[in-house]
């Protein structure tokens, strides 16, 4: 059998459910300029969020999604204002540097409430679809369904909403922002927690497929920089493209790597695109 | 009606480091007022103080008799200052209404007043759903200025509108301008081009090293051979 075709789609389903933490992160790039690496452990949070949800509330995968994306939402908010925001005046790297420890302090607190075991959601066990010698389940279907739909919504929100129109305009142009009287403290606010909420739903639908653990968000870290960098830092739309450039990547290169080295496509992605592209994909345009 | 009163006003980016060395400036409304001077004399840097954006300012700034010295720039324009910086003045990836939307984002009733200023300005009407960096130069500090005055400010604050454009684009700027300031705005420019400025201005202000010079009517400014030779090139 052709492995092509099978490694495309999973590579489309990855890729786009990969878009929606790379949203956030880079949403969060262009309203607050720094790199958020405290992704790693919110994706982790929001994967929990919706373990809870899940497996202890008995929710189905839809709801416990929301709850994923409130809980990390809250969790960024809180956090950053404790340990981030402060830092901010200091400097980007200083800030990034500053959001490595905190990922580091919420990872254990994932892992002291919930332990190191491996755990997996509460799904309904169904049979794969074939089509032309493709499988793809039903549930795999649904993640994709449901990251679409919170694409759009993203997409609508920073359209046609006065809060989403502020949010580019501060990613535009700060200085002419708080000029015109938006405060750039409450759309930083939100942005983060709209972001981070994405981070976390990211977290619990990369995690749908197979098993969640304390180092779920890390493991993604590499991915999401990735797919943000390819498209262009600062930029939505090429979180979007760039996430799945990365997640169809990661599948292609099985067909002449091994599994252990996928994670390496994210780092030849962010080296070839500093090299002959530093702006990305789509360059810098916030939406 | 007086509707800026600074005086002696000084300070600058550091405290140790006094660019504005006691300037005073008044602007009425409908009064057009062109802040001229060498480089380095403060210009750019007196709007700067007004609209709190200069961390270090001593000295009173009144806007209708009240003291704005040091207040937060949102609280500025909330008080009723509009202004124009020089250069990255729209929002270049917002569309032409989303710019005004923004610039709305204080204003009571923001719909009205945007049909209202696209009635006001046709060229921003055609390009309303273009995003702001496709606009030309003389185009882009229309925009600058409409957003500028979503507000209704009682002063409009302009740094350098004529920078970069054609005669014929900073001709049509000049005259919007002067449509401002005829429905009672009071409007403070800093031109570097200063005889286009001494020809729309009421009165203007000569700056030098931080300090007054000189003030007088753009005619009687533009007629004095002294100040030509020493600020205006001519």
């Amino acid at each position: 059998m052709d492995l092509l075709p099978q490694l495309l789609v999973n590579g489309i389903v990855q890729g786009t459910l990969l878009a929606i933490p790379a949203i956030g992160f880079t949403a969060i790039f262009a309203v607050l300029r720094f790199p958020n690496f405290a992704v790693a452990s919110h994706a982790t949070i929001g994967a929990f969020a919706g373990y809870a949800a899940n497996v202890w509330l008995g929710l189905p995968a839809a709801p416990a999604l929301v709850a994923a994306f409130l809980v990390a939402g809250l969790i960024g908010v809180l956090s950053d204002e404790v340990a981030l925001r402060p830092l901010r005046p200091h400097g980007a790297l200083t800030t990034a540097i500053a959001s490595i420890a905190l990922t580091i302090v919420l990872e254990n607190v994932v892992r002291l409430i919930f332990g190191n075991d491996l755990r997996g959601y509460d799904l309904p066990i169904v049979r794969d679809w074939r089509w032309l010698g493709v499988r793809i389940g039903p549930q795999q279907v649904q993640n994709l369904a449901m990251a679409l739909a919170i694409m759009a919504a993203v997409f609508a929100t920073l359209r046609y909403t006065r809060i989403g129109k502020a949010m580019r305009a501060v990613a535009d142009n700060p200085a002419l922002a708080e000029l015109k009287g938006i405060d750039p403290v409450t759309i930083g606010r939100i942005t983060v927690f709209a972001g981070m909420g994405l981070v976390g739903a990211g977290g619990m639908l990369l995690g749908l497929g197979t098993s969640i653990d304390p180092l779920t968000g890390f493991r993604f870290i590499l991915p999401i920089f990735a797919a943000a960098v390819v498209g262009g830092l600062g930029s939505i739309p090429g979180a979007a493209l760039g996430a799945m450039v990365v997640g169809i990547g990661e599948e292609l290169s099985l067909l002449v790597l091994s599994p252990a080295y996928k994670s390496a496509v994210g780092f030849v992605a962010i080296v070839l695109v500093l090299a002959f592209r530093p702006r990305g994909i789509l360059g810098e345009r916030a939406y | 009606m007086t509707v800026l009163a600074a005086t002696d006003v000084s300070g600058g980016y550091a405290r140790t480091d006094a660019i504005l060395k006691g300037i005073a400036i008044e602007a009425a409304a409908g009064e057009i007022v062109a802040i001229l001077g060498p480089n380095g004399a403060g210009k750019s840097t007196f709007l700067r103080a007004v609209t709190g954006q200069l961390p270090h300012v001593a000295g009173r700034i009144a806007l209708d008799g009240t003291d704005i010295a040091g207040l937060r720039p949102r609280r500025v324009a909330r008080a009723g200052v509009g202004y124009v910086p020089q250069e990255a003045n729209v929002f270049a990836t917002l569309t032409v209404r989303e710019n005004l939307e923004m610039g709305a984002w204080l204003a009571r009733d923001p719909g009205s007043r945007i049909v209202d200023m696209l009635d006001r300005f046709p060229v921003l009407a055609e390009k309303r759903r273009d995003a702001a960096r496709t606009l030309s130069g003389g185009q882009r500090q229309i925009l600058a200025m409409a957003i500028a005055l979503m507000v209704e400010p009682k002063l409009l604050l302009l740094d350098e509108p004529s920078a970069g454009l054609s005669p014929l684009a900073a001709g049509a700027l000049f005259d919007t301008i002067r449509q401002v300031a005829a429905q009672g705005v009071a409007v403070v420019l800093v031109e570097q081009n200063a005889m286009d400025a001494l020809s729309i201005c009421d009165r203007a202000y000569i700056l030098a090293a931080g300090r007054n010079h000189t003030t007088g009517t753009g005619a009687a400014l533009a007629a004095d051979p002294d100040i030509r030779r020493t600020f205006l090139g001519g």
